[in-house]
Formats: structure tokens, sequence, C-alpha cells
């Protein structure tokens, strides 16, 4: 299988310049941070952020989970520096967060490959202002398609790949120039199963060797849990952090390990339990909750 | 997973020879009766014979005409006006267009100004090019330009005006340079457009060039046997013109389509023009 090869048997050269790597060296800080939408004219009328103070050590592996629309995608917009319009405070070593970043990689929920470019081209766009010569990006952007196992498809255009495949791509893409931190808004939702699991596990390998910074959206609780080194659930109107949960379980993770379980079944609670009625509208109606998998669309 | 059927699908598919033949058939059905129906028509006199010529006449006619290959330079001379206006006004309608979609200031003291020229009529620019430019070649090629200018500038800045936000943001996101998001971005997003814009200045271009030269009476070209036939009652040369005109209409429709399939040959089916 093409991952079978892995990403450690790669020797590679660092990929940036010293400057950038030190601007995630610090910890991430997010203070009171609040974000409001003009809604039918009246100016802030959609608080889709409100309060969220969250701090994230470098190197550290962030799950997020809410339900759909509880302002999850918002959140990693801002801290990428796609938005500065926000109240709040977001810095990482001190140094305030202003406009995007080659050293914050994001990879969109919606994927946005370019249709008219291949996955090869389409990975390479990260790559445009890296630095790197001609020959260090092609070899780049190979062993990045070889990680998601897509060496084959190098050539195809995003229209004739699977949602899936498409997925793969676009975590390439956010991989490829080794950000320091690296936002993942529900990467893995059009993966089928086998596929995903594997991902997961090479995505935690990159995080142990790379040392990126890793925060992960998703309504997968499994998913969060076997790869968080905490867990952040949300709640939307407006978008509050509800609870914060460590994940004390050693890794490789196993999904069987009964702690492993009994820490999914908490947080899956807080989307099911007698205290949460007002936020029933998270949980869609006649979905059998012994899935973990929650597919609140967003 | 199914790569092999993937794999197959990069590769594009190509009718058989056999249905490439079917399908010309089925295009000349509709033209072939109608040449029949005009055939009999002027053989049994269904129509008044002093006005309308036969095929024949029509052919004999065009083998008199061409005798020094006459409408081979007529031909020459209106397809060189043509594409003297078509480049000059295809230029000048992708640079306005490109500008004013690229900039919001441009856009906002532009467009509208844009949007008033473009409702009027293009022939009702005539009086005021023959004034300024004379009658001779220059009035020409500018009035066969502003027919090129407006479908090449609108489409261009609207092409450039729809490209996806999440398309610019990905932009801004790799912190392309202008350049860059200019090239990787936001001309091929507004490639489809812009290539709809050229195509239809290209086929307008050349009725405006027939056109003009029937109005201002050009010398030897289309143009000017339309109006020679008109003024001679002379109903072959009539047709001989409108069948340069339409030949000649059909080639670049047909020409300018192939060019943009294969310009656009990697984009889903829903892209292509
Ligand atoms: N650009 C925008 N304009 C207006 N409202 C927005 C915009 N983006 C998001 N919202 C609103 O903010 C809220 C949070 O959205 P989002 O961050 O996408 O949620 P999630 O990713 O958790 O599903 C939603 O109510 C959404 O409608
Ligand atoms: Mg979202």
């Amino acid at each position: 299988m093409p991952w079978a090869g892995g990403f450690s048997a790669i020797d590679r050269k660092p990929l940036k310049p010293e400057v950038d790597i030190m601007t995630t060296k610090g910890i991430l800080e997010i203070r009171n941070l609040g974000k409001a939408f003009p809604a039918n004219g009246r100016k802030g009328s959609l608080q889709a952020l409100d309060g969220i103070n969250l701090s994230i050590r470098p190197g550290e592996f962030v799950s997020i989970v809410g339900g759909s629309g509880c302002g999850k995608s918002t959140l990693l917009r801002l801290i990428s520096g796609l938005d500065d319009e926000f109240q709040g405070e977001i810095s990482i070593g001190g140094a305030p967060v202003r406009g995007t970043s080659l050293d914050r990689g994001i990879v969109f929920q919606d994927l946005r490959l370019l249709p008219w470019l291949t996955a090869e081209a389409n990975i390479a766009l990260a790559l445009e202002n890296s630095g790197l010569s001609k020959a260090d990006k092609r070899q780049a952007v190979a062993e990045h398609l070889k990680l998601v196992g897509l060496e084959k498809f190098a050539q195809a255009y995003p229209h004739q790949l699977s949602g899936g495949m498409s997925q793969r791509v676009a975590i390439a893409r956010g991989l490829v120039n080794r950000p320091g931190l690296l936002l993942l808004d529900e990467p893995f939702g059009a993966l089928d199963a086998l596929t995903r699991s594997r991902l997961q596990a090479e995505l935690e390998r990159i995080w142990r060797e790379e040392g990126i910074t890793m925060i992960l959206v998703t309504h997968d609780v499994e998913e969060a849990v076997f790869l968080g080194d905490r867990v952040i659930v949300m709640e939307p109107g407006p978008g509050r952090i509800r609870r914060e949960l460590r994940i004390p379980l050693p890794r490789p993770r196993r999904r069987s390990d009964p702690r492993f379980l009994e820490i999914k079944e908490d947080i899956l609670r807080e989307f099911t339990g007698p205290e949460t009625a007002e936020a029933e509208s998270l949980e869609p109606a006649g979905r059998p909750l012994a899935e973990a998998r929650l597919d609140w669309a967003a | 997973m199914t790569f092999p059927m993937l794999q197959k699908s990069l590769h594009k598919r190509r009718g058989s020879a056999g249905a490439e033949i079917r399908r010309w058939l089925w295009k000349s059905i509709l033209p072939a009766s109608i040449l029949a129906f005009w055939a009999l028509a002027t053989r049994f006199h269904w129509v008044d014979r002093k006005i309308w010529a036969s095929p024949a006449q029509v052919w004999q006619a065009t083998l008199g005409l061409n005798r020094d290959g006459f409408l081979w330079l007529a031909l020459g001379e209106s397809l060189l006006r043509d594409l003297a206006g078509f480049l000059l006004g295809a230029a000048a309608g992708l640079a306005a267009g490109g500008v004013l979609g690229w900039s919001p200031w441009a856009y906002r003291l532009g467009a509208p100004t844009l949007h008033f020229l473009k409702a009027i009529a293009i022939f009702a620019w005539i009086p005021l090019l023959t004034m300024v430019f004379g009658i001779g070649e220059a009035s020409k090629i500018v009035f066969i330009a502003l027919a090129a200018f407006y479908p090449a500038a609108l489409n261009t800045l609207e092409g450039i005006r729809s490209v996806p936000k999440s398309q610019l943001e990905l932009a801004r996101a790799y912190r392309l340079d202008p350049w860059q998001r200019l090239r990787k971005v936001i001309l091929p997003s507004a490639l489809p457009s812009i290539l709809t814009g050229v195509q239809v200045a290209l086929i307008l271009t050349w009725l405006a060039t027939v056109g003009v030269e029937y109005f201002m009476s050009a010398g030897p070209s289309v143009g000017g046997i339309l109006l020679n036939g008109a003024e001679s009652f002379h109903l072959e040369i009539v047709f001989i013109g409108i069948i340069l005109l339409g030949s000649v209409g059909f080639a670049l429709n047909q020409g300018a389509h192939a060019l943009g399939r294969r310009l656009l040959r990697h984009r889903p089916q829903t892209l292509k023009a």
C-alpha cells in the first residue's frame, strides 16, 4: 500500500527559514475571543463566537467537537488569520496574529482544490512561496502524494477524484510546507472508515515526528478522543466552549480500550444528557448514538 | 478503490469514424433539403424567376465572379479587416474588463459607463465614427473593434468579479503575491467567461465587418458583394454574399468552440463553454 513506506522513511531538509519556525514556537493564546457576523442588515446581530479562552502549547494536539453552527470553522479562520475582524485577542508566543502566514496551515472544510490544477499542482500551490528550489518542491509534492496514497493520481484533476481522494489531496497540501501550526477542519469527513483510520494514524505519526501543533475540528467524537491531547466541546448560540477534557491515555491509543470507550461515552453524553435540553438541536433525531460518529452535517 | 476505472477516465473518449459520419449526415439533412426545395421552387416557377435565381444560376455566377479569383480577394479583404478590428477590440476589451474586474475603484468608476455604452446599438456609432475617422479604413476597423470590445470587456469583467471568495482566500492562505494570484487563481477561474467573451466577439466582429462594408461601401469584400448585388438587382450575387457570410460565420463559430473546448479540456463538463 502507498503509505507502507510511511513518512518517517523520508529524509527531508528543513522546509522553512528559521524566522517562520520561531513564530509558532510560542503558546497560542486565545483570550476572550468573540466574533459577530452582520445578519439581516443589522450589524453584529449574529454572535458566532463568544468568550472563547483557549491556550495551546507548541506541539499539542487539540480536538474540537461540536454540532454544526457552533463556530468551529469560524474559530479556525480567525486563528489562521484569514479574518482579522474579531473581539478579543489571538497571539502566538505573545505576538498578535495578523493576517495569514505560511507557518499556520489550514485544511478547509470545503477543501478548495482548484479545478484547473492537477492533484500535484494543487499541492504545489502551497509551496509557491516556500523558497524551495524547483527540485525540492517536486520532491516534497511527490512525497506527500505518496503519503496520502495518491501517487498514481498526480496528474488527475479534482473532478476526476472521489470525495475521499480530494480530501487526501487537501490534507497533503496542508502538510506539504510543514507549518508549525496546522488547522484541520473536518478533514476526514468524506473518507471511508478504513482510509480514515489509516490517515488518522498517519496524521498522528506526522504530528509526533514533526512536532507540529495541530487543531482538529471534527464531528466524530471517537476521532477527537483518538487524536487529541485535549478535547474541546463547543456549543452553539453563541459559539462557546462547553467543556474541556484532557485525554490521559498513552499513544498509540486503542479504540477498544475500556478507558477510551469511557471517555468517548462521557463526551457523547454532552450531546444527549438531560441537562442539555436546550441544545437538542445538536442532535439529529433518530440517529443511533451507539455509533460514535455523529453526522452533524456542517 | 476504483483506480483502473478512474485511470481510464483520464483519457479522452473519442467517437468512431462511423459515428462521426452519421453526425455529419444528420447535420446536412436540413441544408440539403433547403437547397433541394430552392431548386424545385425555381425550376417549377413557384417563385418569380425575374427576382429569384436558381442554385445553378448562383453557381454559374460564382464561377463568373471568381474568374480572376475575385471572390478570394473579397473574402481575404473582409477577413483581414475583421481580424484587425477583432484584435484591436478584443485586446482593448480584455484590458478594460481586466482593470474593471481587478480594481474595485475602477469598477465603481467605469462599470456604469460601460453598461450605458453597451446599451447603444453599435450601428449608431457609424455617424460619429465617420465624422471623426472619415469614411476610410480607420472608421471601419474602429467600428469592428467596437463590436468586439463590449463582449470581451463585459465577460472578462464578469469572470474576474465572480472568482469565488473561497479561491481568493486560498490565495491569501498561501500568501500568493498579486502576480501569482492573477496567474494561478484569477485568470484560470475567469477563463471560461473570458473565452465566452472572445467567442462572442469573434462572431459579432464578422457580422460587424460585413455590415460596415455594406453601409460604408468598401471595395471588393463580402459586404461589397452584397451591396453590389442589391444595387444591380442581381439576386444571384446577393446569394453569393449571403453564402460567404454564413460560411465564414459558421467556421468562426466552430473554430472558437473548438478552441474553447481545448483550453478548458480539464474542466468538469459544466464549466465548458
Ligand atoms: N461569512 C459568514 N457570514 C455570516 N454568518 C456566518 C459566516 N460564517 C459563519 N457564519 C455563521 O456563524 C455560525 C458559525 O458558523 P461555522 O463557524 O461555520 O460553524 P461550524 O463550523 O461549527 O459548523 C453559523 O451560524 C454561521 O451561519
Ligand atoms: Mg464548519
